[in-house]
């Protein structure tokens, strides 16, 4: 892949990107760090990287650098002086509810539902197989209904 | 867009999170802009300071102080910067394990020094002022387990310069690098952002000028007997504005081993580059001298006091074989597992990552570099933090639940 598509792919993707860190990492401070990070630890093996599965590479380098950041962050801040990011939603269950799930559900449904990744890709950004991928979906999808049923009986 | 049913919508999805506003983009664009162009002139990107450190940086500053107190060396002393996260604990183990070298070599940069012929033009002007440069480098501490080399490093030199001029810098037939319609401050940074703002207010300030500034490093990685030693790991930073400093992990190459002592080539890259601004864009031009293109050798000589005890591990199934290979150091485990398919092609063998299992802990692999040999193996790339207990260790694949798929390593000597 050439500098020059490496360059335009990779801004392409920063808004699914940023969604995505943001999913893990829940401060606008840290998804920019990790996603920097990121681009540049790609950068450095861009020329074994095949440009049919950029996509997967960078987000799994990005989510990579967001475990990385977090546990960076558990060691140097206490998680309570984390300052809380002002953005509110419009749907608060619904965040509730994602925010809610495991990480290693709700990266796989992220990427799938929000920003449209195969599950070819879900199984190569996060590296895992297709049947897992499946299961994770399915487990998540179960999960968050249930959520959002309860909150909407409460509610 | 993918059908849900019971799920809520993509964009509803997408709204939980605040869209990314411009500062993110113009963050992302600088720095692939600088991948893609600029190298700061010193051979190396420069590992960005986080923005978040920001937010953290009287806790860092306090434990910066904290090192230093502590007597911490210089790899140990790298070990409380942001995103060091993956090399920490191998820094401060460096620190106890590596010997004071305090080896010094001084070197003198060849060529014409200015003032005793009058310069052509800019770009002659600015490699006289090159000439004579004197570099001293010293070894501070030195580790090698037989594999791999670390190194802590001071590099001085005179007082680096920087120009500034008004119009085209004459002497520039072609330019290495030309962003078209972007400022300076856009596109370049340097490790001091007070130094970018200077820069950055000289070149806006004018309808077009340049500023042509001298820089220093060490070249990633060193030579052995005419081999590369690449490089694992490194950080480095300025102590004053003449004196720069760091640490460098290098690895031999594969079946080459040392023991005692061994002397190694380093590399100090020294530059001059140009920024020139106008209404057009902002363009950047690398400068240094034909003799040695900006490169003096070093030869050092390093104590090899460590050993790497080798490990390996098998695993075989019907539909694949997993080869582990690995080494314990005074600092670290490192090595690499290979896949190999039974039959047909290893791009639809499963691909794992693997923490390794030590008694009680559960290590994260902080390498992860993948590797692959057409279709034919797949080789995936090992590093964990020293365990506390080494009587027992498992390779386990990430996100498998049982054990089925652990390799056990066995010590090979």
């Amino acid at each position: 892949m050439t500098n020059r598509e490496f360059a335009c792919e990779a801004e392409a993707l920063a808004p699914a990107l940023w969604r995505i860190a943001l999913s893990i990492v829940r401060s606008e401070h840290d998804a920019q760090d990790a996603i920097q990070q990121a681009l540049m630890n790609v950068w450095q093996r861009r020329d074994r990287i095949d440009g049919a599965k950029f996509r997967a590479y960078l987000t799994r380098a990005v989510v990579n650098a967001c475990r990385d950041v977090q546990r960076a962050r558990m060691k140097s801040v206490p998680v309570e002086t984390m300052p809380e990011e002002a953005y509110e939603p419009p749907d608060t269950a619904l965040r509730d509810a994602v925010d809610a799930l495991e990480e290693g559900l709700r990266t796989p449904l992220l990427l799938y539902y929000m920003e449209e990744y195969s599950m070819q890709e879900v199984a190569r950004a996060l590296s895992m197989t297709l049947p897992q991928v499946k299961s994770r979906l399915f487990r998540a999808r179960r999960k968050l209904r249930k959520m959002l049923t309860e909150e909407g009986m409460q509610g | 867009m993918k059908r849900v049913n019971d799920l809520p919508s993509r964009d509803a999805l997408r709204a939980l999170y605040p869209p990314q506003d411009e500062a993110y983009m113009r963050a992302i664009r600088r720095t692939l802009a600088a991948l893609e162009g600029e190298r700061e002139a010193s051979g190396k990107v420069r590992r960005r300071i986080p923005f978040a450190a920001a937010l953290a940086a009287a806790l860092l500053l306090a434990l910066a102080c904290t090192a230093v107190a502590a007597g911490l060396g210089i790899f140990g002393s790298f070990s409380g910067e942001p995103f060091s996260e993956m090399s920490a604990t191998r820094l401060q183990r460096l620190d106890a394990v590596s010997d004071e070298t305090g080896a010094s070599v001084t070197l003198t940069a060849p060529g014409e020094q200015a003032g005793k012929t009058q310069p052509a033009d800019d770009v002659q002007a600015a490699l006289a002022r090159l000439a004579g440069r004197q570099f001293t480098l010293t070894v501070d501490q030195a580790y090698g387990d037989g594999r791999k080399l670390y190194y802590s490093y001071t590099l001085h030199t005179d007082a680096p310069q920087t120009v500034f001029g008004e119009g085209r810098p004459a002497g520039i037939d072609a330019w290495d690098s030309f962003v078209a319609g972007a400022r300076f401050d856009e596109v370049y940074g340097f490790y001091d952002a007070g130094e970018t703002e200077r820069v950055a207010q000289w070149l806006n300030g004018h309808d077009a000028a340049y500023v042509i500034r001298e820089s220093v490093s060490l070249g990633d990685g060193a030579m052995m007997d005419g081999e590369v030693l690449e490089v694992y790991d490194s950080n480095w930073t300025w102590k004053d504005e003449n004196t720069l400093t760091g640490f460098e992990e290098v690895r031999l190459p594969d079946g080459r081993e040392v023991s005692g002592e061994v002397t190694v080539q380093m590399h100090i890259l020294y530059s001059a580059t140009v920024y020139y601004q106008d209404a057009s864009g902002v363009y950047w031009k690398h400068l240094a001298p034909e003799e040695n293109r900006g490169i003096l050798v070093a030869d050092v000589t390093l104590p090899v006091t460590g050993k790497a005890a080798p490990l390996a591990g098998k695993l075989e199934t019907g539909e694949y074989t997993v080869n582990a290979s690995l080494y314990v150091s005074d600092v670290d485990v490192y090595g690499t597992v290979t896949v190999t398919a039974a039959q047909g092609s290893v791009a639809f063998v499963p691909r794992w990552d693997y923490a390794l299992l030590a008694g009680d802990e559960e290590l994260h692999n902080l390498d992860g570099a993948a590797s692959g040999n057409g279709d034919e193996t797949y080789t995936l790339g090992l590093r964990y933090d020293l365990p506390e207990n080494k009587d027992k260790l498992i390779l386990r694949p990430v996100g498998l639940e049982d054990s089925q798929d652990d390799i056990e390593l066995v010590w090979q000597e």
